[in-house]
């Protein structure tokens, strides 16, 4: 029979321990305050526990069993406030079908990821202020009709030293970002970049030739064995592949940076640290100003326990950090109808699925790649076709797109997963690979250049509680409305054919690009991970709910950081490279409010 | 805490991260090629094992050069020293006592000793001193500092020659771990 259990009270009580969480334990833990980290999943140890099962493509890469069962926990998704939202139902690939990256223990989301890495642009930080300063805000109404979008609290400038501080924890592997993102003057990432692909090669000849600035891409795969500040040390990568593609199974030897291989041993060697898995938060208690006085969780054996803090630090993955808070009443839910409220407000796609595609066959190009366009190392990159790198006046879209190419192939689902809506068992094995290898191998590389562009946020789509949905413990699903705007349909038109060109530029043969669309995409079925906003940071308590140190508005002791608190979506392909400042931005900040309590602003 | 960790894992105390980049501040333009051995130098090859101090190895020019880089931290004269250690050496059963030898100083960063040897040799009771311990390290990257490290394979020749069985059995066991997952690559 369950019980409710008690716990004395803790400084900081740490809510989910994946990237940000991790960072947030080790440095209050490091810091002397006593730390508590709770973690729906479990701990694996993949040496042990994933070692032995890494090669079940089946299991891993299709039923995802590795990903918290939906049967516990989903989301509901419709395209606009007149539907009826359905149930994410089933984790499938990522190109076609609807994915969800949630976190299932320690480590989270980051187990999954593909440790692709790249800052943010200044642009990011102030889209809104530079656009309308540059171009008017009548172009960005234009571009995006009821557009939602805010400034960041901080500017790029500002998050650089943080920046540097989680790069050189994470091992972020890399020279620069080239001439066009500022701070690496006197600045390298800290470990070198993978060898270059043969492809990676021909987009760096291609689009210098080009007039482009290409750089490797960077990348959170330890190219070297590495020590982090924390005393924590991976072995270099041993370029298995396995880490990429929608299978994005977790790194055995520890080289794909996550919590697990990063912060969370630093943290547990304090002494200060206590780390509790299976443990699903469903609530945060509040005092009668707003403040959060408790965490409750459902351990393994359903019982409720309670956990008093002094500090709470929501790590949660995605839409789970507007589900607590608002199944606990903490925040001002958003209205939709008269746009106020700012709880789940501004979602927004972080790197959108490509609506057009330009691919091309490289002959002869050597290597031992089956496609391009998975695998997170041995690219190169550009920026001069994203955020306003490029002149938009006439254009009727923001941002712009990363193209990137030459990342070391996969080597199990990740290779059929372009061909393959719907695998099934037929496409696996070693007759599948066989095939596969004659057909693509030794001599033909696929290369796909998708520009992605920007989804920006815009008064429609808001998150808020499903009345009909509910997790298996009886709260309600959060439920999205989104869809796409035409910002990022128009970006992809104008763009493909420029990436037409780079490929054309590589030698490519057979070089296509998708029909020019002129009408909206449905959103649904390609929801995908990458979200962004829904409890964003904002220098105005109405439209966001957390300030520049990551504390809410509305309750001074809870804090949070991640995708999710982002306000603008974006257009590289690292959404988790800039969540790793914000944690140390907020870690920052508990340690400025656990001296002295009260706003922090 | 120890079970709740990784065995695929380095761990250092953060303390000697923080004076190994003080370290590579001072010897950057330095030429003298150095490297990093002793428990420190295990533990960054993955043995799980807590280090006292860093044991810097490096030849006779080596050692003069950095102790004229570190004077900041006022390291001791530096000197030729036949030193016994705690530790015999174990020859056909039969314990012996065994010394090294080496031009050598030692010094603190931030209360973290630091002993430098170069030239190092080993002598077991009163036979003849062993070849100069050289070797092609392994790179370890202490944040973003390129480390020399002594390899684990020199290590482990060199317990087997002094009968540390237990040390040995330690290495062997990381060893291992490490074809293993090589030989997964290339199932």
């Amino acid at each position: 029979m369950s019980q409710i259990i008690n716990h004395p009270s803790v400084d900081v009580v740490v809510l989910g321990m994946g990237v940000v969480g991790g960072t947030v334990a080790v440095e209050l833990s490091k810091a002397g305050y006593k730390v508590v980290g709770l973690e729906r999943g479990p701990h694996w140890e993949f040496a042990t526990d994933f070692f032995y099962t890494k090669f079940d493509e089946w299991g891993i890469g299709f039923m995802r069993k590795f990903d918290i069962s939906l049967a516990i926990t989903s989301s509901t998704l419709r395209n606009n406030s007149s539907q009826f939202a359905l149930p994410i139902r089933r984790n499938t690939i990522g190109y076609s079908g609807q994915i969800i990256s949630e976190g299932w223990g320690v480590g989270g989301m980051a187990q999954h990821y593909g440790g692709v890495m790249g800052r943010y642009g200044p642009w990011v930080y102030q889209v809104y202020s530079d656009t309308a300063s540059k171009y008017g805000l009548g172009f960005l109404n234009a571009a995006v009709p009821h557009q939602d979008i805010i400034d960041w609290p901080m500017t790029y400038d500002d998050y650089t030293p943080y920046y540097e501080q989680w790069e050189k924890m994470w091992g972020v592997c890399g020279t620069n970002e080239g001439p066009l993102l500022s701070g690496f003057d006197n600045y390298s990432y800290p470990l070198p970049p993978a060898p270059t692909t043969p492809v990676g090669t021909a987009f760096k000849n291609a689009t210098e030739a080009l007039g482009y600035s290409p750089f490797p891409g960077p990348h959170a795969l330890a190219t070297q064995s590495f020590v982090n500040p924390y005393g924590v040390g991976v072995q270099e990568c041993i370029y298995e592949g396995w880490c990429a593609g929608p299978c994005n199974y977790t790194c055995e030897v520890g080289a794909k940076a996550n919590s697990d291989f990063r912060t969370i041993p630093a943290a547990l060697g304090t002494g200060n640290f206590e780390l509790r898995i299976n443990s699903y938060i469903f609530r945060l208690d509040t005092d009668s100003s707003g403040n959060i006085i408790a965490a409750r969780y459902y351990d393994e054996q359903g019982n409720v326990n309670v956990q008093p803090g002094t500090v709470f630090f929501n790590g949660l993955w995605g839409f789970n950090i507007v589900k607590l808070m608002m199944n606990s009443g903490v925040g001002n839910n958003y209205d939709p109808v008269s746009s106020t409220g700012s709880l789940g407000r501004g979602i927004a796609m972080g790197v959108p699925p490509p609506v057009r595609t330009a691919t091309g066959i490289l002959d002869n190009i050597g290597g031992n790649s089956y496609t391009c366009g998975s695998g997170y190392g041995g690219a190169y990159a550009i920026r001069d076709l994203c955020d306003d790198n490029f002149d938009h006046t006439g254009l009727n879209f923001i941002g712009g797109a990363y193209p990137e190419a030459g990342f070391y192939p996969g080597g199990g689902p990740n290779n059929f997963a372009f061909f393959a809506d719907q695998p099934t068992p037929a496409m696996i094995g070693s007759t599948f690979k066989a095939s596969l290898k004659n057909v693509f191998l030794p001599t033909k590389t696929l290369v796909a250049l998708a520009p992605s562009g920007v989804s920006p946020p815009v008064t429609d789509w808001y998150i808020d509680l499903d009345p009909h949905y509910t997790d298996q413990y009886g709260d309600p699903l959060p439920r999205l409305t989104i869809d796409w705007t035409m910002n990022e349909v128009n970006c992809a038109n104008y763009l493909a054919p420029k990436c037409a060109d780079i490929l054309t530029k590589m030698g490519a043969s057979n070089v296509q690009v998708s029909p020019e669309i002129t009408t909206p995409v449905s959103h649904n079925p390609a929801w995908q991970a990458h979200m962004r906003g829904g409890a964003r940071i904002g220098s105005d308590s109405a439209t966001s709910v957390f300030n520049k140190w990551q504390q809410c508005w509305t309750s001074q002791n809870l804090f949070a950081a991640g995708e999710i608190c982002k306000p603008m979506g974006d257009n590289t392909t690292a959404g988790t490279h800039p969540i790793g400042p914000m944690s140390y931005v907020a870690a920052e900040g508990i340690k400025n409010y656990l001296k002295t309590p009260g706003p922090l602003v | 805490m120890e079970q709740q960790l990784s065995p695929i894992l380095i761990i250092i105390p953060p303390q000697y991260v923080s004076a190994l980049l003080k370290l590579h501040e001072k010897l950057e333009d330095k030429s003298k090629e150095w490297a990093l051995s002793g428990d420190l130098g295990e533990a960054l090859n993955g043995v799980r094992i807590k280090p006292d101090c860093v044991e810097i190895v490096t030849s006779k020019d080596g050692a003069e050069q950095i102790h004229e880089a570190v004077k900041e931290f006022r390291p001791e004269p530096i000197a030729y020293r036949v030193q016994r250690l705690t530790r015999n050496a174990l020859v056909g059963n039969v314990e012996q006592p065994l010394y090294a030898g080496s031009h050598y100083f030692e010094f603190q960063i931030d209360g973290i000793k630091i002993k430098v040897n170069g030239d190092l040799q080993f002598k077991v009771n009163d036979w003849g001193w062993g070849d100069k311990f050289e070797f092609t390290p392994v790179w370890v990257y202490i944040v973003n500092k390129k480390t020399a490290v002594v390899p684990l394979h020199v290590k482990l020749e060199l317990y087997q020659n002094l009968g540390w069985s237990d040390k040995v059995e330690k290495l062997n066991l990381v060893i291992t771990n490490r074809e293993r997952l090589f030989h997964q690559r290339v199932r």
